[in-house]
């Protein structure tokens, strides 16, 4: 995960517009691991990149970074060059102090990477600067005032892009230290030399220089500076005069150089690159922890995992509607209470005389049609009658086609029809009114108006 | 096919196409008391990302089976060959509008689909319906009775009695009243009708399970959200004239009551479509406690909570803030930091107790003024609020998909106890402190507090079948 790639998911996020179930097909075609969310945005990106504009976040912000870290690459390196060679100015008439050079090529570094290792664990703390602010707004520019700016919304992103580009500075500006000493050393003969105003023996510096040496100590013994180097290169200055001692081997105050390049090397390039090493890995963490809580992103995430379960049908239902504008036609209420025949639809026969005594009325005969009746049977009934007819059905059932193609049958034979609804013996064989009107209701719509219903 | 279907059939209006309803988790599926609503078979399939695991066919009910029963009988065939002649039949009175209905119910039949034969036993068992259950064994396909029962009335016993004759297994199941282990009770019996379905109906049966979860985790999160919104919300009006202060102080506050009102209205709004019930009646502008008001004390007593319950948690969220510090500094604070936590806490809480926010005044430039309410400062009102919702969801999770009726919300003071506990409360103070500050209002957060409302919503189920 590199900044150019997290604009580009973040600018495509900012700007998608795909349906939930065009996410979950996407994930599905390409079998992508839920348990590797970052993999999965990055097959998304590389699906959908070509809808992000020519002139994207990442391309802008990739120039203008480019042309930013030349920029502190070239300066660092001057700066660095410069500063050793000021450190290096050997003129002859004096040695080079080997503590200036020290400053600059170990105590410096040493100072600003704890500055930098405070950072790993607070990274904000630099935003106290102002540079820092100064370099925020200058990103700003850069970019889509439409979006959510990618690095002002996130300020850790933007707290480890200045640790890494400070390391990459103070990189080389090592590298230009290191340089200048290589450069020197090659093409002038330097005299080296340490001195300081504090009290500090051979012994206890060859001790501390043996110590700062331990590194590369085992692997290059010239590298490490020996006791009589020591002792031979302390300068005094008094008098403004090279004493005896320095000049009974004046070549061998060049050795110091095998020491002084090395612990550049170690101490201000080796150790930097650990720490732009770590500070690179916390920036590529914080992307992507930075990326993953992105609200978009876990929405898309939780899409592309998530299966899509539907259970309803896919088409709206458009119910048969009975017109509720027919007038129903006012029954007149039965008159007969003996009819020719009485008939009990889906009843048994032994019923039939019970519900006629509920309801005062007699019959020459009872006759049971439907139910469990065959169709021939119904019609042998049917053939035979004659004159009033009174008809039981059971309110609670709703009548069938096969009910109103009985009755059909019955009314070519005789009008005379009287329907008695015959409700649950809990209510004294009465239908409910809710089954009354519905009745009512479907006899109308299936135009048998001329039947009465006993109420 | 190469997945299970199944054919919900039966005589009309004894709840088919409730059943479907109830099992498909469609409240758009027609549902009348007028026979004869269904008049097409129509599939509601399950289907995850696209893919059929199986379908259920709701079917339009018989209308003519002596007849089509007749049709059949003039064919003296083996029990094994007797479908070819039930496809006979389709195949010649497939155009006939005589048996539409027949038609369509048993197309999906002959084409593999389980027979699902539903009857309403509050209506006492009568010999009209063997010519279905006869038609239906002709078929030759696996098949199970469901018993429903409408009204209170219960023929159980003659109906199990009858229906043994012809079907391989009956199950009682009311769509009304059916719970969701109901619903997975009835898929479990649907695999056993076909050896080869077992494997799809049980995957089906994970899925549904998964599906609730899904359902109720996104309920969780529009609630959160909810929380959220409300309690940062912030309002302005300008001051053009400082003699109207008062008035135009009122007339914010009334505004920002609607407007949580509205917060509110959209969440259950949303709510509603998440669980599949876009048919819910419920009036359009109305909140769905009609006769209770949101700022009421009633409600307040009813899902928020009591002063003491209020101070007791302010107080311990703010001694463990303050303990916070005393542990930071290995108590040798003395322990002042909890003390202090706990006093700040619970007066925090005691003040705030009443008024639901401030109104401030902003000075701007050239001396215009606006008047500002908001955020929430009423350490009340996130647990009414969060109340209701959890209350409302809970309702809409346990509400069936076959009700048409407009769903009645009553409620009970002890629904309080069961989600409140001091733990909760203590936990959800937290996060209550965390949408106060802005800052720290990220996504994971809701997250975390929507987990709070899936656990009490989880609470809530296991209570109600115990």
């Amino acid at each position: 995960m590199n900044i150019a790639t997290y604009l580009k998911i973040y600018q495509l996020l900012k700007h998608d517009t795909t349906t939930q179930e065009q996410r979950r097909a996407f994930a599905l075609q390409h079998h992508l691991d839920d348990r590797a969310p970052l993999q999965q945005l990055i097959a998304w990106l590389q699906y959908h990149k070509q809808e992000l504009p020519r002139k994207d976040l990442a391309s802008q912000y990739t120039h203008f970074d480019e042309l930013l870290l030349l920029l502190t690459v070239l300066i660092a390196f001057a700066i660095g060059f410069g500063a050793a060679e000021v450190v290096l100015h050997y003129t002859g008439k004096e040695p080079v102090n080997i503590i200036h050079f020290l400053f600059i090529s170990f105590l410096l570094p040493l100072f600003s990477m704890g500055l930098s290792l405070f950072a790993f664990i607070k990274p904000t703390f630099f935003s106290r600067f102002s540079l820092s602010s100064l370099i925020q707004k200058l990103l700003q520019r850069f970019e889509d005032k439409k979006l959510q700016t990618p690095f002002l919304e996130y300020p850790h992103i933007f707290q480890w892009l200045l640790i890494v580009r400070i390391h990459i500075g103070a990189l080389w500006f090592a590298l230009g230290i290191l340089s200048a000493l290589l450069l020197n050393v090659t093409t002038q003969d330097i005299a080296f030399s340490w001195s300081s105003t504090l009290s500090i023996t051979p012994h206890a510096l060859h001790q501390f220089l043996s110590t700062l040496a331990l590194p590369w100590s085992w692997a290059i013994e010239q590298g490490v500076p020996s006791l009589s180097l020591i002792e031979q290169s302390h300068y005094f200055r008094l008098g403004n005069t090279i004493s005896q001692t320095m000049l009974q081997q004046p070549q061998q105050l060049g050795q110091w150089w095998k020491f002084l390049a090395l612990q550049t090397l170690f101490y201000a390039v080796f150790l930097r690159l650990i720490l732009y090493g770590i500070s690179r890995y916390k920036l590529h963490k914080t992307l992507q922890k930075t990326l993953l809580s992105l609200p978009e992103a876990q929405t898309l995430l939780h899409q592309l995992n998530t299966p899509i379960i539907q259970t309803q049908s896919p088409i709206q239902e458009q119910p048969l509607c009975i017109d509720d504008t027919i007038q129903h036609t006012p029954y007149k209420p039965a008159i007969s209470t003996h009819y020719e025949t009485i008939l009990g639809y889906a009843f048994n026969t032994q019923e039939l005389p019970l519900f006629a005594e509920v309801y005062h009325i007699t019959a020459k005969t009872f006759k049971t049609i439907g139910g469990n009746n065959t169709l021939q049977e119904d019609d042998a009934i049917i053939q035979n009658l004659q004159g009033e007819i009174a008809l039981f059905v059971k309110s609670w059932e709703v009548p069938t086609m096969d009910f109103f193609d009985t009755m059909e049958a019955i009314t070519q034979k005789t009008p005379h029809i009287t329907l008695y609804l015959i409700g649950y013996k809990t209510n004294n064989y009465k239908a409910k009114q809710e089954e009354q009107a519905l009745w009512e209701k479907m006899l109308t719509h299936h135009n048998f108006t001329n039947v009465r219903i006993h109420r | 096919m190469n997945h299970p279907t199944f054919a919900v059939v039966g005589h009309p209006n004894k709840g088919k196409s409730s059943i479907v309803s109830a099992l498909a988790l469609d409240d758009g599926v027609a549902i009348s008391s007028i026979p004869g609503t269904t008049h097409y078979n129509r599939s509601y399939p399950l289907r995850v990302d696209g893919k059929i695991i199986y379908e259920l066919f709701d079917t339009p009910g018989f209308q003519r089976a002596r007849k089509v029963l007749a049709w059949l009988e003039q064919y003296e065939v083996r029990a094994d060959q007797k479908d070819t002649i039930v496809a006979k039949f389709i195949a010649e009175h497939k155009d006939d509008p005589t048996f539409h209905d027949e038609i369509e119910l048993l197309e999906p039949i002959l084409a593999g689909a389980g027979i699902i034969y539903v009857v309403d036993a509050s209506k006492p068992y009568s010999s009209e319906y063997e010519a279905e259950m006869e038609i239906l064994r002709w078929c030759n396909q696996p098949s199970m009775a469901l018993i429903n029962h409408i009204e209170e009335q219960d023929y159980s016993h003659e109906w199990k009695k009858a229906l043994g004759h012809y079907f391989k297994l009956i199950r009682t199941y009311n769509p009304i009243k059916a719970t969701y282990q109901d619903h997975i009770t009835i898929l479990e019996s649907m695999a056993h009708l076909n050896e080869e379905w077992m494997q799809s109906i049980k995957n089906s049966i994970d899925i549904f399970k998964q599906h609730h979860q899904q359902l109720r985790h996104q309920a969780a999160l529009i609630i959160a959200t909810l929380l959220q919104d409300a309690i940062q919300a912030t309002l302005k009006l300008p001051l053009y004239n400082e003699a109207l202060l008062q008035e135009r102080k009122a007339q914010l506050t009334t505004r920002y009551e609607e407007h949580l009102r509205t917060l509110e209205h959209k969440a259950y709004l949303n709510i509603q479509h998440t669980l599949h019930h876009q048919n819910l009646q419920t009036s359009a502008f109305d909140l769905p406690f009609e006769h209770i008001d949101l700022f009421s004390n009633e409600a307040a007593s009813l899902f928020g909570l009591t002063k003491k319950e209020l101070l007791l948690t302010a107080t311990t969220s703010g001694a463990l803030t303050g303990g916070a510090i005393d542990l930071a500094f290995a108590g040798h604070t003395g322990f002042l930091g909890a003390l202090t936590g706990a006093l700040i806490g619970s007066s925090g809480a005691y003040i705030g107790f009443e008024k639901l926010s401030e109104v401030t005044i902003l000075g701007k430039k050239l001396g215009q003024k606006e008047l500002l309410i908001g955020p929430m400062k009423n350490r009340n009102f996130p647990y009414i609020l969060l109340g209701r919702a959890i209350f409302y969801t809970h309702l809409l999770l346990h509400h069936s998909h076959a009700k048409r009726q407009q769903l009645k919300i009553e409620m009970d003071e002890s629904f309080k106890e069961q989600i409140f506990s001091a733990t909760t409360r203590n936990q959800l103070e937290v996060y209550h402190k965390k949408f106060r500050a802005k800052k720290h209002s990220t996504q994971a957060i809701r997250e975390e507090y929507a987990a709070i409302i899936v656990t009490i919503l989880q609470q809530l189920d296991k209570q109600e079948q115990n």
